[in-house]
């Protein structure tokens, strides 16, 4: 025999829990509906349509939309950024915003104020870098570097604007690296490229031999660029050492030199890989000439249409002042009988000629100073055509002349 | 109850096939659905009991108490956000 279940009784407090929860239900539904009609409306076209939003829901973004289109309309954006950073106060983003606004229209307390408040809740580079940017502006240079090397502290990527705004509020190398940088060698190595580009090659040469003492792989874009303008500017000895240090550390694969006793060439033999900076190859691919290192040789070709005159591959060698060189390679004629044309020179940084290969390959000289280039170069021999072929340079020696 | 599965089901979908959309309006779409089922689910007991089980309700207290603690943090300046 079957029996039923009593039915629970609808008592007076049962009710009471069900209609108040439809009451929050119906309240929240009604919220929903009024935060969707204030989102549309906020994102209107007109700044009136922008205004009944945060007169429907008060809201931090909503403020925010309505800044950006005072602002699109060349009104005052501040108090509608003063409402959402007073609405949302741990958002940086605000902070940051309202900061730069009011220091554009000369509320510099509050500018200050807001970026700091920004600086404090963030533990990001951004709202550092522009608080010293703000402090650069004010010519407050306490200020500035005390954010500045907080920002250094944190920063990621590149920082090269921040280092060209120390240096234009205080241009000394060595107080700056004492005062105002972290000691991260991501910073180190950023500073020494900047050292470079400023040609401030003394306080660089100071910065990469410290940084070659214990150089890693991260560390070679910044050693090699202050190589480059370090030669450029006629400085060879701390290349020298710092490129002998990368060599002895196998983070280059070349020998290293040693310009008193003449091991001034980098990969003679062209069994190495394409470095293209400091003392290696860099190879001059113009309009109808190609180089490729190719089973220790050069291969050169050229398409018969290149320019009577045109350099093909050169290196910088660091020499002793002085000292008598001979240099020696073979030219080898690919698919051509005789590659008539090619030959060795020798600059100075000045672009003046030293020396020019008269036969075959071998070039003598006497090195004027300590930091030459040698070059390999085509210029079309008078009553010739234009060389069209593939040469091979193998083989290319520098010693002292005996 | 097959009536408010398939509402629920439909109001998921809803919500899924929209999540890509910027203005509120869809989210404050999903909302209303989601509080007009639990309405409608209320009224349809007429009053005899609460008409979620009692553990699917212990388990959204339990997620209701984080919820619940952001603003005395965020009152305290202590929330979470403040690291980003």
């Amino acid at each position: 025999m079957r029996t039923e279940a009593p039915q629970p009784v609808a008592s007076p407090v049962r009710i009471l829990i069900h209609c108040s929860i439809l009451l929050v239900l119906a309240v929240a539904a009604l919220w929903a509906g009024r935060l969707a009609w204030a989102d549309h409306l906020s994102r209107g076209s007109q700044v009136a349509d922008r205004q009944r939003a945060v007169r429907v829901a008060p809201g931090a973004s909503l403020y925010e939309r309505l800044a950006e289109k005072i602002e699109e309309t060349g009104g005052d954006p501040l108090p509608a950024l003063a409402h959402a950073a007073e609405l949302d106060p741990a958002n940086t983003e605000y902070r940051m915003r309202l900061g730069l606004r009011a220091e554009m229209a000369g509320q510099f307390d509050v500018a200050e104020r807001n970026l700091l408040a920004a600086a404090r809740l963030s533990r990001l580079y951004q709202p550092r870098y522009l608080l010293a940017q703000y402090y650069f502006r004010r010519q407050n240079a306490d200020g500035f570097f005390q954010w500045a090397h907080a920002a250094f502290d944190i920063a990621y990527g590149d920082v090269l604007p921040l280092l060209d705004l120390c240096w234009r509020m205080r241009p000394e190398p060595e107080w700056l690296r004492a005062h105002a940088l972290s000691t991260r060698p991501e910073i180190a190595r950023q500073y020494l490229v900047f050292l470079s580009r400023r040609r401030q090659i003394e306080a660089a040469e100071v910065l990469a031999r410290q940084l070659s003492e214990s150089a890693v792989a991260a560390d070679l874009p910044a050693l090699l660029e202050f190589c480059d303008r370090s030669l450029a500017a006629g400085r060879p000895a701390h290349p020298v050492e710092v490129w002998n240090r990368l060599c002895m550390s196998r983070l280059l694969p070349f020998e290293e030199l040693d310009p008193a006793t003449g091991a001034s060439l980098t990969d003679g033999s062209f069994d190495r890989g394409a470095l293209g900076q400091g003392f290696d190859w860099r190879l001059n691919d113009t309009d109808g000439v190609t180089s490729r290192r190719m089973k220790g040789e050069l291969r050169v070709t050229f398409s018969g249409r290149q320019a009577e005159w045109c350099a093909v591959a050169w290196q910088y060698l660091a020499t002793r002042p002085g000292g008598s060189y001979r240099l020696r390679s073979e030219f080898r004629g690919v698919d051509i009988d005789s590659p008539d044309g090619l030959c060795w020179k020798i600059y100075d940084l000045a672009g003046r000629r030293v020396a020019a290969e008269t036969s075959g390959g071998n070039l003598t000289f006497v090195a004027p100073s300590d930091v030459l280039v040698l070059m390999l170069s085509y210029q079309r021999p008078m009553g010739s055509p234009r060389l069209a072929g593939t040469v091979a340079v193998a083989q290319v020696e520098l010693g002292i002349a005996r | 109850m097959k009536g408010a599965a398939l509402g629920l089901a439909i109001l998921l979908f809803f919500g899924t096939l929209t999540l890509w959309v910027e203005e509120r309006l869809a989210w404050s779409l999903f909302q209303l659905g989601a509080f007009l089922l639990a309405g409608w689910r209320l009224v349809k007991m007429r009053w005899r009991q609460v008409p979620v089980p009692f553990w699917p309700l212990a388990a959204a207290c339990c997620c209701a108490v984080p919820a619940s603690l952001a603003p005395p943090e965020h009152g305290a300046g202590a929330d979470l956000q403040r690291g980003s």
